[in-house]
């Protein structure tokens, strides 16, 4: 089945709505690894949403859906704000940016993640997790 | 002891050292926290702060933004900020990101205390 929840931008209300995805990942004894990619994952990805999508204003609002199934876990995280281009990112493993104390999430949303894909726009991100 | 969302943080003193032991998880509301509990420790010229990432279950990227913070200030007043502990999801999330080439990381406290 598959849970769409619209929220507010702000920290608190994302935390409800991933406690429930966790909740529902739980439930289908996902390995310690797969859990632990997926409640990165989707931090980083609503974290992106409120701060630098929607840049925390409450009229904007950030639309979590998932699916999680005992072999796969979906999830797409939307914004309203103008998007961006995941290519143009600086690569935060390099040598000159492991002293900067941001731009990390997108590139562990790609670590973790087995699948990420955005839409043209770039305020819409769907994430695949694989129970293995 | 300060509590914050998921997040215990527990500074004690082990001789010349702080020690701040992080129990539960870090999420982007918990890292402002860490930040500010980080920015008291470092702010003393030479100090020595470590940072028992044991009980830490879960740490994201504005987490490790707070550790490098701390980092980046300390390290102009000749201190140091160690990490230890962690756990092997931690330590994978560590080593992704190559900040194990930015922090010193021990197994436990008191080899951090030791080196």
């Amino acid at each position: 089945m598959e849970t769409t929840v619209v929220i507010p931008s702000n920290l608190s209300a994302a935390h409800e709505a991933e406690k429930a995805l966790l909740d529902a990942v739980a439930q289908c004894r996902y390995s310690e690894a797969a859990t632990f990619a997926i409640k990165l994952a989707v931090e980083e990805g609503m974290n992106n949403a409120i701060k630098h999508g929607n840049r925390f204003d409450a009229a904007k609002k950030v639309t979590l859906t998932y699916k999680v199934g005992q072999d796969r876990t979906v999830i797409t995280i939307a914004d309203e704000g103008p998007g961006f281009h995941p290519s143009a990112l600086p690569d935060p493993t390099a040598d000159e940016n492991l002293e900067k104390p941001t731009g990390r999430g997108v590139m562990l949303m790609n670590a973790y993640m087995d699948e990420v894909a955005y839409n043209d726009k770039g305020n819409q991100v769907r994430m695949v997790k694989n129970n293995t | 002891m300060e509590t914050s969302g998921d997040l215990v943080l527990d500074v004690s003193r082990q001789g010349p050292a702080s020690v701040l032991r992080l129990t539960g998880a870090i999420g982007m509301a918990e890292a402002c926290v860490l930040e500010e509990q980080l920015a008291q420790l470092v702010g003393q010229p030479g100090a020595l702060v470590v940072v028992d990432l044991e009980h830490l279950d879960f740490l994201c990227s504005s987490g490790l933004g707070a550790l490098i913070d701390a980092h980046s200030k300390v390290r102009p007043l000749k201190g140091e900020l160690r990490l230890a502990g962690p756990s092997p999801m931690v330590q994978r999330l560590l080593e992704t990101t190559r900040l194990t080439h930015l922090f010193e990381v021990f197994p436990s406290v008191d080899e951090a205390l030791q080196s």
